[in-house]
C-alpha cells in the first residue's frame, strides 16, 4: 500500500514538469571592452528614415569594408537633422556625408571635404502640392501651412524658402513653416493634407514617386529652385590621410563596377566625385544671401 | 498480487481494489491536467517573453540604427511596467548594453558566458535560459538583412509555480476526496455481496456436514448471486433425487442378494427331504412291489418321475444361482479351443453321432473360462437336442469382431421357434416345447443371458420355425482380440 502512494505521488509530482531548477542568476556586466579593432563611423544625414538608410547605404559600407579589409567601418543614421547635428559638431562621425550646409559647418568643427555626390543638377529644392488643392501661384500659400523636413535642410528648406521669399512671400508672416523631421514626413503631410505645400528635394521624391506610385500621383511639383552644390562627404582630421584617401578613391571610381552602379542607382545618383573644401565656397554665399533675405541662420549646435 | 493474495476475504479485495482504482485512475487524470497545464503556462510565458523581445527589437531598431542611446533607454522603459520582468536590455554585437531597465547598465559589457555566447550565435531567435522560474530570450534587431543588435528579455514564472502549486493541492484534495468516496461505495457494495455470497458458503458448509436438506435463500434483485443460489439450490435438488435413487438401488441389490441366498438354501434344504422321497419310494418299489396293485404302482412310478423331475430343477436353480454368486477368474480364453472341447464334451454326453459340426475360427476374449464353457455347453446341448429329429443335423459355431464386441454364435438347423416368442427364450425356466418333445427344464439360455451379463455382454436369438435356430453372446472385445476383427469378419458373417 505504502509503495501505491508513493508511486501515485510520484505520478503528480512528475506532473509539475520543471521543478528542482535552482533560479538562475541574470547576466554579468563588465565595464572592460572587449578587445575589438576600432571602428570608423560613417555617418549619412538623415536623407530617410533610419531603416529606409541602412537598406540604401548598408551596402556601400559593405563595400568599404571588403575594400579596406584591413578597417572596420560602421554606418550610423540619425532619427533627424538635430540629432545628426549634435554628434556631427560633437566630431563623433569618422567619415560623414552631410548635406552641403552641414559640409561647410563641419569644416569649422575639424572635417574636410573628400569627395562629394555627382548631380548637382539635382541639388534643387521642389515644392509640392496635392493636384486639387487649386494652388497655382507662390501667393495662394498664403496664411497656409508648409512643411520641411528640417530647419538646417539645405535643399529641402533653405532654398525652397529663399525661393518663396524671392518670388513674393513673405516666408515669416505668410506661411506657417512647419518642421517635421524627415523627408518622407514632409511628402505625407501634403499628402494628407495638414499642410498646404510640403518641400523635399528630387531623392526623396524619386523614391516616394517608387514606392507609393499611387499617393504620388495624387501630388505635383508646384516649384523647383536653382540647383546647388549636392552632399559632401567629410572625413574628421585625425583620421589618417591615407585612409581618408582610399576611401574617397573608392567613392569616386564607384560607378565604373556594376556593383557600384547597382547600388548608386538606390540611392540614385549617378556617381560621387572628388572634391575639396573649397568647393563648398558657394554654400556659404548662398548661407549669405539667404540670412540676408529670409532670416538668420542657427547657430550650429554641439 | 502478493498483496491481492494475503488479502483473503474477496470483501477486502474488493475494496482494496476499488478505491486504490479510482486513487489511481484520479491521480493519473489529475497529473495529466496539471501537466497539461503546465506546459500552456509555461508555452504562454515563452511566448509572451518573445512577444516582448519581439516588440522591443522591433521599437528599438531605429534607435539602434542612430545609436540614440537615450532614445532606446526610453523605449525600454515603456516595458518595465511588465509585472514579470526582471530585466530588458539592448546589447549591441559586441555585447555593449545599449539600454537596460536598470539605467546603471548601460554602456557595461556582458561578460557572463551565456551572454558571451548569445553575441556569437546566429542572429535568431536564442532562448538562454528556460527553467521552471525564469525565461530569459534573445532577438536579434536587424536592419534589412543586417545585425545591428540584440534585445534580450527575462521574465519570471513565479505566478506559474504559484498557480501549479495550488492547481496540485486542489488536485490532490480532489484526489483524497474521491478515493474517500469510492472507499465507502466498495465498502457498501462489498458488504452487500459478502452477505449474500455468504450465505451460500453457508448451505454448502451444511451439504458438506450431511445436511441434503438445507437450501440456499438469497433476496433481492434477479442477479447473478440470486442466480446463482437459485442454480445452487436446483442442484442439491438433484443430488437429493439421487441419494433417493442410490439408496434404492442398493436396497433393491440387498434383496436381491437376499432373495438369491433364500433360493440356494431353499433348493439346497429341498434336497434332503427330496432325497428322502426318492430313497422311500425306490424301496418301496424295490421291496413292497408284490404288495400293490396295478393302480398303486402307476402312481408310485408318478412319484418317482417327478421326484427325479423336481430333483432336476432343484439342481438347475443351484446351477442358476451359483453362476450369479460365484467369483470370476478373468483371463485370456482362447474362444475357439473353448468350443471345440465343449462340442467333443456334449457330443459324447448325448451320444450324437451323426452331427455335422463346423467350427470357424473365434476370436478370443477376456472371460472366466469355466463360466464360457458353461455358456457353450448349454448353446451346443440346445443346437443338439432341437436338431436330433432331423436326418442330417448340422451345426455351425462362429465369431468375429464388430466394433468394440467379439460376437460368437451357434447354429443348427432343428426345429427353431416363432420369432413372437423370441423376448421368453432367456427366462428362467421358459420353454417354447413341450417337456414330452424334448427334455430339460429351460435353465440353460437363462444362465447364458445371467453369464454374459457378469461379462458386460448381451444375448439373442434368431430363428425361422422349422429351419433352425442361431444364438449369439457378445462380449466386450478385449485389446488381445482387436487384432482379429479384420482377419476374421468376412469368414463370419459367412457363417452367420
Amino acid at each position: 500500500m505504502r509503495k501505491l502512494l508513493l508511486g501515485l505521488t510520484l505520478i503528480v509530482l512528475a506532473a509539475c514538469g520543471r521543478d528542482g531548477e535552482s533560479e538562475k542568476s541574470g547576466p554579468r556586466f563588465t565595464a572592460q571592452a572587449p578587445e575589438a579593432a576600432k571602428e570608423y563611423i560613417f555617418a549619412i544625414h538623415p536623407l530617410h528614415n533610419p531603416i529606409r538608410l541602412f537598406e540604401i547605404y548598408g551596402p556601400l559600407i559593405d563595400y568599404l569594408n571588403r575594400n579596406i579589409p584591413e578597417t572596420k567601418f560602421k554606418l550610423e543614421a540619425s532619427r533627424n537633422y538635430d540629432e545628426f547635428d549634435k554628434k556631427l559638431y560633437a566630431r563623433k562621425f569618422d567619415f560623414a556625408l552631410p548635406n552641403p550646409y552641414q559640409t561647410l559647418n563641419s569644416l569649422r568643427h575639424g572635417y574636410h571635404v573628400i569627395a562629394k555626390m555627382g548631380d548637382d543638377h539635382k541639388f534643387t529644392g521642389i515644392v509640392l502640392v496635392r493636384r486639387d488643392s487649386g494652388i497655382r501661384n507662390v501667393a495662394d500659400l498664403k496664411g497656409k501651412k508648409v512643411s520641411y523636413p528640417a530647419r538646417t535642410a539645405l535643399a529641402a528648406t533653405m532654398m525652397p524658402q529663399y525661393y518663396f521669399q524671392t518670388h513674393g512671400l513673405d516666408v515669416n508672416r505668410d506661411i506657417e513653416n512647419l518642421y517635421v523631421g524627415s523627408q518622407e514626413s514632409s511628402i505625407m503631410n501634403v499628402y494628407l493634407g495638414t499642410v498646404a505645400a510640403g518641400v523635399t528635394w528630387p531623392l526623396p521624391w524619386e523614391a516616394f514617386q517608387k514606392e507609393h506610385p499611387n499617393k504620388a500621383a495624387e501630388l505635383e511639383v508646384k516649384w523647383e529652385t536653382e540647383p546647388l552644390i549636392n552632399n559632401g562627404v567629410v572625413a574628421r582630421d585625425d583620421v589618417p590621410e591615407t585612409l581618408a584617401s582610399r576611401v574617397a578613391h573608392l567613392l569616386d571610381t564607384l560607378h565604373t563596377t556594376e556593383e557600384g552602379k547597382a547600388m548608386l542607382a538606390r540611392m540614385p545618383l549617378s556617381r560621387f566625385e572628388l572634391a575639396d573644401d573649397s568647393r563648398y565656397r558657394v554654400i556659404e554665399d548662398f548661407l549669405a544671401k539667404f540670412s540676408r533675405t529670409v532670416r538668420p541662420l542657427d547657430e550650429p549646435r554641439k | 498480487m502478493r498483496i491481492f493474495r494475503e488479502l483473503q476475504s474477496f470483501k477486502r479485495q474488493i475494496v482494496l481494489t476499488y478505491t486504490a482504482g479510482f486513487f489511481l485512475l484520479i491521480g493519473v487524470f489529475a497529473a495529466y491536467l496539471v501537466q497539461i497545464e503546465s506546459g500552456y503556462l509555461y508555452r504562454d510565458s515563452y511566448n509572451e517573453a518573445a512577444g516582448l523581445a519581439g516588440s522591443l527589437a522591433a521599437s528599438s531598431a531605429s534607435w539602434v540604427l542612430a545609436d540614440d542611446l537615450v532614445g532606446l533607454q526610453e523605449v525600454i522603459r515603456a516595458f518595465q511596467s511588465h509585472p514579470e520582468l526582471r530585466y530588458a536590455m539592448v546589447l549591441s554585437p559586441s555585447g555593449r548594453v545599449l539600454a537596460h531597465t536598470d539605467a546603471a547598465k548601460v554602456g557595461l559589457f556582458v561578460s557572463d558566458p551565456q551572454s558571451l555566447a548569445l553575441i556569437k550565435a546566429p542572429p535568431e531567435k536564442q532562448t538562454i535560459a528556460d527553467s521552471a522560474s525564469a525565461i530569459d530570450i534573445a532577438l536579434p534587431i536587424v536592419a534589412g538583412i543586417r545585425h545591428i543588435a540584440w534585445t534580450r528579455v527575462a521574465l519570471g514564472r513565479k505566478r506559474i509555480i504559484h498557480n501549479l502549486r495550488r492547481m496540485i493541492v486542489s488536485s490532490a484534495l480532489f484526489m483524497l476526496l474521491a478515493a474517500a468516496l469510492a472507499f465507502l461505495s466498495a465498502w457498501a457494495i462489498a458488504n452487500r455481496l459478502g452477505y449474500r455470497v455468504g450465505s451460500l458458503v453457508q448451505v454448502l458448509e451444511e451439504v458438506q456436514a450431511g445436511n441434503f436438506n438445507a437450501r440456499a435463500g438469497v433476496a433481492g434483485a434477479s442477479d447473478e448471486i440470486t442466480k446463482l443460489a437459485n442454480g445452487l439450490n436446483r442442484m442439491l435438488d438433484a443430488l437429493a433425487q439421487s441419494e433417493e435413487l442410490r439408496q434404492h438401488a442398493r436396497a433393491l441389490e440387498i434383496a436381491n442378494r437376499e432373495l438369491e441366498s433364500f433360493s440356494y438354501s431353499i433348493s439346497h434344504n429341498l434336497n434332503v427331504p427330496l432325497r428322502a422321497i426318492d430313497g422311500y419310494s425306490r424301496i418301496l418299489q424295490n421291496e413292497h412291489a408284490d404288495k400293490l396293485d396295478d393302480e398303486g404302482k402307476r402312481l408310485l412310478n408318478v412319484v418317482r418321475n417327478n421326484t427325479v423331475r423336481m430333483g432336476n430343477l432343484i439342481d438347475d436353480i443351484l446351477r442358476f444361482t451359483r453362476t450369479g454368486r460365484q467369483g470370476m477368474k478373468i483371463s485370456e480364453v482362447r474362444m475357439e479351443e473353448l468350443a471345440r472341447d465343449a462340442l467333443a464334451e456334449v457330443k459324447l454326453a448325448t451320444g450324437a453321432s451323426n452331427l455335422q459340426a463346423d467350427i470357424g475360427h473365434l476370436p478370443s476374449v477376456r472371460g472366466d473360462f469355466s463360466m464360457l464353457r458353461e455358456v457353450f455347453k448349454n448353446l451346443l446341448s440346445n443346437a443338439i437336442k432341437f436338431s436330433r429329429l432331423k436326418q442330417a443335423p448340422k451345426i455351425q459355431i462362429g465369431g468375429y469382431i464388430e466394433g468394440d464386441e467379439a460376437i460368437y454364435f451357434v447354429k443348427d438347423n432343428g426345429i427353431g421357434f416363432d420369432m413372437k416368442y423370441a423376448d421368453n427364450l432367456f427366462g428362467v425356466f421358459q420353454r417354447l416345447h413341450g417337456v414330452e418333445e424334448f427334455e430339460g427344464t429351460g435353465i440353460g439360455l437363462a444362465i447364458v443371458k445371467r453369464i454374459a451379463g457378469r461379462h458386460g455382454g448381451r444375448v439373442w436369438a434368431e430363428s425361422v420355425l422349422n429351419d433352425g435356430t442361431a444364438i449369439y453372446f457378445a462380449l466386450p472385445a478385449g485389446d488381445a482380440a482387436a487384432g482379429e476383427a479384420v482377419k476374421n469378419r468376412g469368414q463370419s458373417r459367412a457363417l452367420s
